[in-house]
């Protein structure tokens, strides 16, 4: 018996005593998702203790990093499981047949009506309307619409589209409110913009600091300024035209090789128990209806929702970034 | 033949020499061939991908000249306002010894490399913001967003960068010609002219070249403080076409007018300085010109002023960072405190060694047209950006190397090419030196090899070795971009934490996860500089 033999019989021996937890699942998620903070590892604790099984995050910048990462590793990617696109990018996920179909039952699920999901590719984990957030020590009128907004004086920080998602989500919110008179809009918009910094977390300090009257967030972002600082002066804008939604999504790998076990991790994130996690670690709203969350949640605004579909975003989503930057750059 | 292109003394080749002159090349040439290797190939990978070739429609769009014209434009106010800056407060840390704090002066000037971008506008915000301390001085028009908060944030930047450089160049005027230029009676704008120019004119061009390049390239500060996509430059471009929309066609056009431009610039720069023989003072000599005093004490307010300036966006974050609502997570910024240490060593040393055998094949050759090809090579990193070879090796490895396993290498190998044109260009002068100094007596003494290095060679550069190692150091410990395309989370560094912190409303623990971040680079440098005074 050569000393290989040897080895590959202890490590038979090893892997029978634990059990069956050799099965492995790789998520492929964004980082801070995952950080000690997040959503990861309440939810890995859980899984694995209802799995039997090894749950492995690897985390990347954000969704758009995902996406890229999954674009570049193509069939050599390791991933069993895509946590953390978001619904502007489902179009090229499926134009790159980065995934493939589920078998998650999403009918026994109670979504919020809002969302009203079906789609047999990717399963919604969270969403948050984006918002625009004001200090209500300084703005004792908020404005009601995003006509009001845009028309008004008020100063304004929001995130570049060519860097940021929340950006590409204003993009998408002016489009839909505004469609082909758009440009105009961004042009007036303009002239009270504080600036347009290149990610969520400048535009978020710099309000904070008081440059601007108005940053663009999400709704969600108050409740966590009342569970953690213990204020409530940070409040979100609720406006009359509705407001567009940002849906974190799940799905397959289209090259894993352990569907079933992935199956299982998307049904775990459907269940009651990670939904109440999610929203209080990742700071967006639970996609089921039945959930409980911390009152603060109750005070937040409930916005309804506007918005084209992820088919549409998709489409035009280069055609509108070159019509904001041609209209803001003048 | 090959004496004469090495400057050997001719007659003494035999064969046996010849083939030992050969060997002393290997570790030059693939030095060398590291360094181009990894840039064609990450632009082939590119093209590779680029089915439609290379994109040329953005020649015709006006957007793109208008945001050709204003990365310019930018980046040549940024090096001139940096510069003008720069120089009296360099030649008072030369030339007046009485300054208080002079070494922590020199150190802080570092640390703007791993200032995490998130920091700097936080704290030019707390300064010159609406509510900022400043901004009451500064009248009811003053507005920071815009070409104002672009120029103030480059010059924080920058302006130390070359405030070391130049003054390190200050006091290598040797002493023999203060001692002659105040025997002659020379003072004021005469003795600049004839005694301290000379000198600096073989840095400044450089320092001007590095310091646009920097701004050219820079694209988060333009962003946030320059009030809008008006100010914007090609990096954002670049930046947009591989991350968001994947387009390595357009990136590629994008990174070829980015290196025609500014590498063409920057070639025009760096031909304006020059080498120049110079006897470095050293060995404990303390004789210092005479300074008017209205130039030392003006030059010494100058100086009080700018350590504010530089130390203010640090002070800035101690409050925020003491509002801490939670405890910051601390096992884990201690864990990627570690990583991001042993990944700054490897990629310092690297990059040392690089330079190291890129400057023993430069030093052998005695005409301008290969050394400058030698340089080019070194230097060229500074103009490709860093997402372009991040993504191209990246893809161009992908289907061979594990990169959730290998992520290391590549972070290392990229982050001391990243710092290679530092560190080559602030070698070079000492190689020069060394050379101009010892090069006959070597040739008598027959030293070689590793011998040479030991006992000559080696102690000479000492100074310097320490100095550029605490750049590049410096430089991939505050490494964002590698990190972005080949680290992950379960290994993630400090500036990845802070960016992860920030970007989930934690930002006190952001602000503390930074000064950790910036204490560390101080702790590197310090212990770097110290060694250098003991030894």
């Amino acid at each position: 018996m050569n000393i290989h033999h040897s080895l590959s019989v202890a490590a038979f021996m090893l892997a029978a005593g634990s059990a069956a937890a050799s099965s492995e699942l790789t998520v492929y998620t964004y980082d801070s998702f995952i950080s000690s903070w997040g959503p990861g590892p309440a939810l890995q604790a859980r899984f694995e203790a209802e799995c039997e099984c090894t749950l492995k995050f690897v985390g990347v910048e954000d969704g758009v990093a995902l996406l890229n990462r999954l674009r570049l590793e193509g069939s050599n990617t390791q991933a069993d499981v895509i946590l953390g696109l978001d619904d502007s990018l489902i179009s090229d996920a499926r134009k790159h047949a980065l995934v493939q179909a589920h078998s998650v039952d999403l009918t026994s699920i109670p979504f919020v009506a809002a969302l009203a999901w079906s789609d047999d590719s990717f399963v919604p984990f969270d969403f948050g309307y984006f918002a625009f957030i004001y200090d209500q020590q300084k703005v004792t009128a908020p404005a009601r619409s995003l006509a009001e907004l845009i028309d008004g004086k008020a100063r304004v920080i929001y995130q570049d589209p060519r860097t940021s998602t929340p950006g590409l989500g204003l993009l998408h919110w002016v489009r839909a409110v505004y469609g082909e008179e758009a440009p105009a809009a961004w042009t007036r918009l303009a002239a009270h913009t504080v600036t347009v910094t290149s990610g969520w977390s400048e535009a978020y300090n710099m309000f904070l600091q008081g440059e601007a009257d108005y940053v663009l967030s999400y709704t969600t972002s108050p409740a966590y300024h009342i569970i953690s600082d213990g204020t409530d002066r940070y409040r979100a804008a609720q406006f009359v035209e509705g407001h567009v939604a940002q849906i974190e999504l799940a799905a397959l790998s289209a090259h894993t090789d352990n569907p079933a076990l992935a199956n299982r991790f998307l049904s775990f994130l459907l269940s009651r128990e990670a939904q109440e996690i999610i929203p209080v670690t990742n700071w967006m709203l639970p996609v089921r209806d039945d959930v409980k969350l911390p009152e603060t949640f109750d005070q937040l605004i409930r916005p309804s929702r506007i918005g084209f579909g992820a088919d549409e975003v998709g489409a035009y989503r280069a055609a509108w970034v070159r019509e904001w930057r041609d209209a803001v750059s003048r | 033949m090959i004496a004469e292109r090495f400057h050997l003394p001719t007659g003494i080749l035999s064969p046996g020499l010849k083939l030992r002159v050969g060997m002393r090349f290997v570790p030059g040439a693939l030095s060398l061939l590291i360094m181009l290797a990894v840039s064609v190939a990450a632009l082939l990978a590119l093209v590779m991908r680029s089915e439609a070739g290379m994109s040329l429609a953005l020649l015709h769009e006006p957007w793109f000249w208008h945001v050709l014209r204003f990365s310019l434009w930018q980046a040549l106010l940024s090096a001139v306002l940096s510069l003008m800056l720069a120089l009296p407060v360099a030649r008072a840390l030369a030339l007046d010894r009485a300054l208080l704090g002079r070494t922590w002066f020199l150190r802080l000037c570092l640390l703007c490399f791993v200032m995490p971008s998130l920091v700097l506008v936080t704290g030019l915000v707390t300064l010159f913001g609406r509510l900022g301390w400043i901004t009451p001085l500064l009248g009811d028009d003053w507005q920071l967003y815009g070409l104002a908060g672009i120029l103030i944030a480059h010059v924080y930047l920058n302006a130390p960068f070359a405030i070391r450089v130049l003054s390190h160049r200050w006091q290598s005027i040797p002493v023999d010609a203060w001692k002659i230029s105040a025997q002659l009676g020379l003072r004021g704008w005469q003795r600049f002219r004839l005694v301290e120019w000379p000198v600096l004119r073989t840095a400044v061009p450089g320092v001007f070249g590095f310091i646009f390049l920097l701004c050219f390239n820079s694209f988060a500060i333009v962003l946030a403080l320059g009030g809008g996509p008006r100010a914007t430059t090609l990096e954002v471009a670049i930046y947009q076409a591989l991350k968001f929309d994947f387009n390595p066609p357009e990136a590629l056009f994008l990174a070829g007018m980015q290196l025609i431009v500014a590498g063409g610039l920057f070639a025009l720069f760096s031909r304006w300085g020059g080498l120049q023989w110079l006897v470095a003072a050293r060995g404990g000599d303390v004789w210092h010109p005479q300074v008017g005093s209205l130039t030392r004490w003006s030059s010494r307010l100058l100086y009080a002023l700018v350590a504010i300036f530089l130390l203010l966006p640090i002070v800035s974050l101690l409050p925020v960072a003491a509002s801490a609502s939670g405890a910051p997570p601390w096992s884990e910024i201690v864990r990627a405190s570690l990583n991001s240490i042993g990944l700054a060593v490897g990629a310092a040393l690297l990059a040392l060694l690089l330079a190291l055998a890129a400057l023993s094949v430069w030093r052998h050759f005695g005409d301008g047209s290969r050394r400058r090809l030698i340089e080019a090579a070194a230097v060229h990193h500074l103009v490709i950006p860093g997402m372009v070879l991040s993504v191209g090796l990246y893809v161009l490895l992908m289907s061979r190397v594990n990169w959730l396993e290998w992520g290391w290498a590549a972070i290392v190998l990229l982050n001391a090419l990243i710092a290679l044109p530092f560190v080559f260009l602030q070698l070079k002068p000492s190689m020069f030196e060394y050379d101009a100094q010892y090069r006959q007596l070597l040739a008598d003494l027959g030293l070689r090899g590793w011998r040479h290095w030991r006992w000559v060679l080696g102690p000479f550069l000492q100074p310097a070795l320490r100095r550029v190692l605490a750049i590049a150091f410096v430089l991939a410990l505050g490494d964002f971009a590698v990190f972005g395309i080949f680290g992950q989370s379960s290994w993630q560094t400090l500036p990845w934490m802070i960016h992860a912190l920030a970007g989930s409303y934690r930002l006190d623990a952001a602000a503390a996860a930074s000064l950790l971040l910036l204490a560390l680079a101080l702790g590197a440098l310090w212990l770097l500089e110290r060694e250098q005074e003991r030894a």
